[in-house]
């Protein structure tokens, strides 16, 4: 074997005796040589490049990070000036003796991570609560670093101006559903068969868009990119100091009587089939604090004309109202509305709870609202069933927004002007401001705004 | 010995043709070879001020946008102009030195190859302390900024593009960038 290969190898060297080989492997050496030189040139070139690119997706995790800090604070925070809980929605309690909250909270996003750390600081004078986050993006090594400042809502929020129906994590029309109003969420907006979508402006969360989307569906805009947020309802003093008393009559000689669709105690209406109930009164301006509205078959909850009514619905966290699941039920073929055609104004203002569940039904057949009058259902965290054939015509903002089949949803123009009642969002942050790079963290220091 | 006798016999000198053409190829090969080392040479300085030309363009843009991006308002813009009111980094506007960010009156001017920067306290009076110095050369101006908004007069986005040519005047490599006003809301009050 070994001789065979000997025998070849002397056969064939002979041949090979030229300038050929030589020459041959001196210009492979030199094309090696050009191109490796090459190589080099244009990955330099290219690592300013990449570095480039990181650096603006560094920035991009950064803003991520304030993205983030706005949205834990304007939906887990429920109370503003105090500073014992003002750290809560990052983790932890209060503020460091630095007056910036301790933890630093970590995501990331597909092309990195970020980290922030945030300093929340009550409101002084003529100065409003204030939220200031330094967020550093990190990607592939490059980070950039970023200071903003939010300053809170201290009055005049009005969460309709842009979009009547809000279901912050998302809306569904279900089959021949028809929404005929701008519309927004932070997550997607479903459209079932046959659903339409008429309006001029959609909002849906970042990443998100019109999903799932089934045969013959009708929608007049594209959707848009953004969040929103909404701030909980403030329901100040209105536990105690409300017009409750109203819907109960002073006899002389029984004492207090009070329609029987009505119990004080427990704070339920509760109308039974064919039976109905007037709030307010015409020119006056009524608050009203239940635990319960349950509207039976063919039952009518009548608005007085010209009165301005706004029912709270008070949160399950606590008496009277504790563990009420679901502070509003319509049974099929029930209404609210006004009485006549007298300017009127109704806002259901649903509390709800940041670790409890709850949830509006409208059953089937059931009507809310005249769409010539400002009516809004204003319920952050409480999800919202429409089931078929309901009808309501105003402002909608609740955690989510089912729209079951044949339903309609109309926009009201009124619920635009629509201004959340109550006596300091300071628990709202509007969109950040003061907007400063930093440069890199100067090594030891622990004070997160250094070099801001 | 006879097979080292027959090696020997094998080891025999290059035949004139085998010569002739190694010869030839090797001639073809340094030709070509030091023609690529002489074109290199002499291109090394121009490549080596391009680069440098690029590298400034980029630091530009990072510089200008982050001036844009922290930026309160346009005061004026063109396409070969910018000036606003945004936040800088200094110790006082108009000198060097680093220091927490507070706002300057920043201008860029673009002629025809080049980029000027200058720096001044918001409302400075003569004589006050005012930095220009030269932010990128080797461009194809004057056509640099676009600025864009609902209001003609106070845009919220500038673009900026930066187009360096080749030597025979086509457009060669182009950088582009742009950046929204994120502490506009302030300057206008609303």
């Amino acid at each position: 074997m070994l001789k065979a290969l000997r025998h070849i190898l002397r056969r064939r060297t002979p041949g090979e005796a030229g300038f050929a080989v030589p020459t041959v492997m001196l210009a492979m050496v030199a094309a090696f040589g050009l191109g490796t030189a090459t190589i080099v040139a244009s990955v330099g070139a290219q690592q300013g490049t990449t570095r480039d690119e990181n650096s603006k997706a560094a920035l991009a995790a950064a803003e991520a990070g304030v993205a983030n800090a706005m949205l834990r604070f304007n939906r887990i925070r429920t109370d503003a000036g105090s500073t014992a809980d003002d750290c809560v929605p990052v983790g932890g309690a209060g503020v460091g003796t630095d007056g910036w909250c301790p933890n630093q909270v970590a995501g990331a996003i597909d092309l990195g991570g970020y980290t922030y750390r945030v300093k929340p600081t009550v409101a002084s004078g003529s100065t409003p609560a204030q939220l200031t986050i330094v967020s550093t993006g990190e990607v592939d090594g490059v980070t950039r670093r970023v200071k903003t400042t939010a300053d809170s809502i201290a009055s005049g929020f009005r969460p309709f101006a842009e979009a009547s129906v809000i279901g912050l994590d998302s809306i569904h029309l279900d089959s021949n559903a028809n929404v005929d109003a701008n519309v927004a969420t932070n997550g997607n907006i479903g459209l079932n068969a046959n659903s339409s979508l008429l309006c001029d402006y959609a909002q849906v969360g970042v990443g998100r868009g019109y999903s799932p989307v089934g045969s013959n569906v009708t929608t007049t805009c594209p959707p848009t990119s953004g969040s929103i947020s909404l701030p909980p309802v403030n329901p100040g003093n209105v536990l105690n100091d409300n017009s409750n008393e109203r819907i109960c009559t002073l006899d002389p000689v029984t004492g207090t009587t009070c329609a029987s669709a009505w119990n004080p105690i427990t704070r339920v209406v509760d109308l039974d089939s064919g039976d109905s109930l007037t709030l307010g009164a015409a020119g006056g301006e009524f608050n009203y604090a239940f635990c319960r509205i349950d509207l039976g078959s063919n039952s009518y909850l009548h608005i007085a004309n010209g009165a301005i009514v706004r029912i709270y619905l008070l949160s399950p966290d606590a008496a009277p109202c504790l563990n009420e699941p679901e502070p509003i039920r319509l049974h099929s073929n029930s209404k609210i509305e006004p009485t006549g055609s007298d300017p009127t104004s109704l806002q259901i203002l649903v509390v709800g709870s940041a670790t409890k569940a709850t949830h509006i039904t409208l059953d089937s057949n059931s009507f809310l609202f005249s769409c010539d009058q400002a009516f809004v259902v204003y319920a952050p965290r409480t999800a919202l069933t429409l089931h078929s054939n309901t009808a309501i015509c105003g402002g909608i903002a609740a955690k989510s927004v089912f729209v079951d089949a044949n339903t309609t949803l109309l926009a009201s123009s009124s619920s635009d002007e629509f201004e959340l009642p109550g006596e300091e969002i300071a628990a709202h942050y509007d969109e950040p401001t003061d907007f400063t790079e930093c440069d890199t963290t100067p090594a030891g220091t622990t004070t997160p705004d250094v070099g801001c | 010995m006879g097979s080292r006798t027959r090696a020997i016999r094998d080891e025999r000198g290059y035949t004139l043709i085998e010569l002739l053409v190694g010869v030839a190829m090797a001639l073809v090969v340094a030709a070509a070879g030091s023609m690529i080392v002489v074109m290199a040479v002499q291109s090394q300085p121009r490549t080596t001020e391009r680069a440098g030309q690029l590298q400034q363009g980029r630091v530009m843009l990072e510089t200008l946008t982050r001036e844009l991006r922290q930026g309160e308002s346009i005061l004026s813009a063109s396409d070969s102009a910018l000036e606003m009111l945004t936040y800088v980094s200094v110790a006082s506007c108009g000198t060097v030195g680093s220091g927490p960010a507070q706002l300057c009156r920043v201008s860029y001017s673009c002629g025809t190859t080049s980029c000027m920067r200058t720096e001044t306290a918001p409302d400075a009076p003569v004589g006050a302390p005012t930095s220009t110095r030269e932010v990128v050369q080797g461009i194809s101006g004057p056509g640099v900024f676009d600025p864009e908004g609902t209001d003609a007069l106070d845009p919220t986005y500038v673009g900026v593009r930066l187009v360096f040519p080749q030597d025979d005047g086509a457009e060669g490599i182009t950088l582009e960038d742009g950046a929204a006003l994120r502490n506009h809301f302030d300057a206008s009050g609303a």
